[in-house]
This record gives C-alpha cells, sequence and structure tokens, in this order.
C-alpha cells in the first residue's frame, strides 16, 4: 500500500468499461458495493430460508436488524412509515456495511467518498420532498413559512428556512463523509508510524486498537444517524412541521 | 452539483494499466478526483436499486414472516402456559377439596368408631357389674344356706356329745337314756 | 405447612408468565435508544452545512445575478440564521427522540 494516509481513498478501474463517452468502470468502489448488496441479501435471505424457532446466531442478526429499523420507522414516522420502511431499511444496511467492510483491512470504504454519500442524502431529501409535494401539492411551500410567525419577518425566515431545508443533503452527506475519512485517515497515519517509531512503534499499535474499536462504534452511529435522519426528513414530509 | 455534471462524461480516463503519477494523486484529495465520479454514481444507483428490490421483494418478507412465526408461536405457548396453569389450579383445587372430604369423613369415622366402642366397653362393664353382683348374691344365699343347715345339724348332735363327755369324765357307760330305754 | 407445597411451584410458574408477558409486551411497544456519542459533531456539522449552502448560494447570485459583493454577505448570515435553525431543531428533536437517557 502507498504510503499516503489518503491513498486508501483512491479509485481504481478493475474493469474498465465505457457507455459511449460515460465511463462505467467497474471500480474497487464498484467491486465493494456489489459485495455489499451481496452480504446483506445472504445474511437476511440465507438465515431465514428455513427459519428456526429458537434463532442461530446469523438469524439473530438479521431478526435484530429487521426490528431494530422496524421500530426506527415506527417510532419516528408512526403507522404512515411502514411503506417506507423497504426503503430506510436499504439505506441502513447499505450503510452500515459500507462503514463496517470499510474497517476491514486492504478493504475500501464506498462511504469515504463523498460523492457517494452526497448521492445518497440527495436521494433521500429529494425522494422527501417528492413526497411531500405529493401528499400537500402546493400546500408544501407552507413548510418554508413557520404557522403563526409574524409576516413581516417573512423577508428573513423563507430565506433562512430554504437554507435550512437545503443544507439538508449537505449535513447529512458531510456528517457520514466526514466520519469515515478522518477516521481512517488517523488510523493509516498511526499505522504510518509504527515503522518510524522503531521500537516505540508499539505505541501506535495500541492507539490503533482503541481507534478501531472506537471506529466501530463510529460506523454503527453513523448508519443509525443517516438512517434515522431519513426517517425524520420523511416525518416532515408527511405532516408537515 | 450541476456544475460537476459536466465533468462526468469525462473521456480522458486512466486505464489501471496506466501508470499514474503518485506524486500527483498523494497530494490531492482522492476524492475531489471528478473523473471517478461518474463509474462510483453508476454503480451506486445499480446497486444499491439492486438491493432495494432484493430487500423489499425477496428478504424483508422472509425475515418479517420469520419473526411473526416466532411471535405468534410465543403468544400461543404462552396461552398455553397459561391455561395449563389454570388447569393446574383447578387440579389443585380439586384435589384439596377431595383431601379435605377424605380427612372429614375419617375424622367422622374415627369418632363413630370410639363412641362404638366406648359404648360396647360400659355395656360390657355393665354385664360384668350385673354378673358379679348375681354371683355375689348366689354366694351370699348359699353361705346362708349352709350356716342354717349348720346350726340344725348342731341341734342334733348336741345330747350325743354330751353323753360322749360324761363317760370320758366318769370312766363309766352311762346308759343312754335312748339306749337305757332300749 | 403441607397444603402450601404444591401450590408454591405453581406461583412460582405464574410469576414467570407474567414476567414473560410483560417483557414480551415491553418489547413491543418500545423502541431504540438513542446514542449521544455523535451529537455534538452532528450540531457542529449542521451549522457548517447551513453557513455553506448560504454563502454558496450567495456566490452563485453574485456571479450570475451580479450582486457582488452583497450575495456572499446575505448569504454568510442568512446561513448563519440557518445553521442555528438547524442546530436549535437538532437539540430538540434529540430530546423528543431519545426521552432521558436508559442509564440515569
Amino acid at each position: 500500500m502507498s504510503a499516503s494516509p489518503l491513498a486508501q481513498f483512491l479509485i481504481t478501474r478493475l474493469i474498465p468499461l465505457h457507455i459511449g463517452r460515460y465511463d462505467i468502470s467497474f471500480t474497487n468502489a464498484s467491486l465493494l458495493m456489489t459485495i455489499i448488496v451481496a452480504l446483506i441479501t445472504l445474511l437476511l435471505v440465507a438465515t431465514t430460508r428455513r427459519a428456526a424457532l429458537v434463532p442461530g446466531r446469523l438469524q439473530s442478526v438479521a431478526e435484530l436488524s429487521y426490528e431494530f429499523v422496524a421500530g426506527m420507522v415506527r417510532d419516528t414516522i408512526g403507522s404512515e412509515g411502514e411503506q417506507y420502511f423497504p426503503l430506510v431499511f436499504s439505506i441502513f444496511m447499505f450503510v452500515l456495511f459500507a462503514n463496517l467492510l470499510g474497517l476491514v483491512p486492504y478493504s475500501y470504504t464506498v462511504t469515504s467518498q463523498v460523492v457517494v454519500t452526497f448521492a445518497l442524502a440527495i436521494f433521500v431529501v429529494g425522494l422527501a420532498t417528492l413526497v411531500g409535494l405529493l401528499r400537500h401539492r402546493f400546500h408544501f411551500f407552507s413548510f418554508f413559512f413557520p404557522p403563526g410567525a409574524p409576516i413581516l419577518l417573512a423577508p428573513i425566515l423563507i430565506p433562512v428556512e430554504i437554507i435550512s431545508y437545503l443544507s439538508r443533503p449537505v449535513s447529512l452527506s458531510l456528517r457520514l463523509f466526514a466520519n469515515m475519512m478522518a477516521g481512517h485517515t488517523m488510523m493509516a497515519v498511526f499505522a504510518g508510524f509504527v515503522v518510524a517509531l522503531g521500537f516505540f512503534g508499539f505505541l501506535p499499535i495500541v492507539a490503533n486498537a482503541a481507534m478501531y474499536a472506537l471506529e466501530l462504534v463510529i460506523a454503527v452511529l453513523q448508519a443509525y444517524v443517516f438512517a434515522i435522519l431519513t426517517c425524520l426528513y420523511l416525518y416532515d414530509a408527511i405532516h408537515l412541521h | 452539483m450541476r456544475s460537476s455534471s459536466r465533468s462526468w462524461s469525462c473521456s480522458s480516463l486512466n486505464d489501471p494499466g496506466e501508470a499514474r503519477d503518485p506524486h500527483a494523486l498523494n497530494a490531492a484529495m482522492p476524492q475531489l478526483d471528478v473523473s471517478t465520479y461518474l463509474p462510483q454514481l453508476f454503480w451506486l444507483a445499480v446497486t444499491f436499486f439492486a438491493l432495494y428490490l432484493l430487500m423489499k421483494f425477496v428478504a424483508l418478507p422472509q425475515v418479517g414472516a420469520a419473526i411473526a412465526a416466532r411471535r405468534g408461536r410465543i403468544e400461543e405457548d404462552l396461552a398455553a402456559a397459561a391455561s395449563l396453569k389454570s388447569e393446574a389450579q383447578t387440579a389443585l383445587a380439586a384435589y384439596e377439596k377431595s383431601l379435605a372430604a377424605a380427612r372429614s369423613e375419617a375424622q367422622a369415622l374415627i369418632r363413630e368408631g370410639a363412641e362404638r366402642l366406648a359404648a360396647e366397653a360400659a355395656e360390657r362393664h355393665r354385664e360384668l357389674a350385673q354378673r358379679l353382683a348375681e354371683e355375689a348374691a348366689a354366694g351370699e344365699r348359699e353361705i346362708a344356706a349352709a350356716k342354717e343347715r349348720a346350726l340344725a345339724e348342731i341341734g342334733s348332735l348336741a345330747p350325743d356329745l354330751a353323753r360322749t363327755v360324761v363317760e370320758k369324765l366318769t370312766g363309766s357307760l352311762l346308759s343312754a337314756p335312748g339306749a337305757a330305754a332300749e | 405447612m403441607k397444603e402450601e407445597r404444591p401450590s408454591d411451584p405453581l406461583a412460582r410458574l405464574g410469576e414467570r408468565l407474567d414476567r414473560a408477558e410483560r417483557r414480551r409486551a415491553e418489547r413491543q411497544g418500545k423502541s431504540t435508544p438513542g446514542e449521544g456519542l455523535g451529537f455534538g459533531f452532528r450540531v457542529g456539522v449542521e451549522l457548517v452545512s447551513a453557513l455553506a449552502v448560504g454563502v454558496g448560494l450567495g456566490y452563485l447570485a453574485d456571479r450570475y445575478i451580479g450582486t457582488r459583493p452583497w450575495g456572499v454577505i446575505v448569504g454568510f448570515f442568512l446561513g448563519a440564521a440557518a445553521g442555528m435553525l438547524n442546530a436549535i431543531r437538532a437539540l430538540r428533536e434529540w430530546g423528543k427522540s431519545s426521552g432521558p437517557p436508559p442509564s440515569a
């Protein structure tokens, strides 16, 4: 591996592919995304195909993730959230597995690419906006002016609310991306110290072990945050405030 | 977003075999390499859509069914356990009732037996006392008869006795008035 | 004493049944424990991203409508206000969704 702590974020084209002028090469990121989808599907389908009454370890994990997200959707959106459960579940599992697989040595972190997190965030916020528009039609725009506020403040409040709304995909993607990138970069930097410090090289190893545990927590937490914010945005779109 | 979309259609891409300048790569953040955006986004869309379809139509219904089956089974088991418990309680109550009944019956039997025995004993005691009294009375009667007979015999023996005494004293035979008269 | 004996395990079974029932009901009613770890970071990101959007919009206005330099200036203040709003909302959601921490 390269010496730079940022080299781990490099995209390498494994199978160059083009459609017309457009590059759709199968990269290491694509490979990881495929593995993510395959692993999630395998975990859920294979363990519950012949579901045991007393679940094994993997079946428990599958059912736990199901119930966790189902509870999150139910608590956050309410009964109308049922129809968005598959979507929220897919988002949660995708981000979770992307974050966790990134911690496997020599693998790659899909969510450390700002394009990926931004695309996911734009997708989520765009979808929530679409849901709100379809549900409330023109009334949706009352979202940008809180009811009961003095009309005089409208010239300030409305731009502020619009900026606040537009900042949703930015903050959503930035949070995930920054968390993933920062942790991985730190670990790579510490790993670089191992060789440099010679005899005292065990110190960064200890630090990295602690970092690794923290990174595991962060990986799960960020997936949770991403999913629950998806739920909140959908809730806003359905209920308008 | 829109401004960068123009650069996604980048046609001058390096193939993996084509060596890139490592120093240039190390200097910049790989995340800002716009030429990698399109392939990433394309595969993100493809894989995420596939994941969504797989989850929605295959995985989630299956997991949900497994959970629902278990939940139903647990509810059933709990209900069965509750009904078994109430059954056991009624059985226990019945058992206790029959036990109490048996105990009271036994006590009645014991009381009855004791009373009967006591009555029998009293009866026997009374009989014995009567018989003893009868025997005592008979004995007394016999004694009285014997005494009378003895007294009567003494009366007839008295003259003979007196003669015998005189003969011994006088040394001569007195002829008994009865004998003299003979 | 002897009469207590057979009902004792039954009573214990009843207790255990009740407990299992309650646990099941609890699990069905509730829910996801919130995590406090990344929350401060979350508020920071909310502030920064709203500010960035405000400044970005101002910059675009400056560039394409020609309001230079007012677009960026106004955008900065509006973005800061939106960031505050986001942070306050995040705090409120936090209090609402997680309730009191489970340990306290």
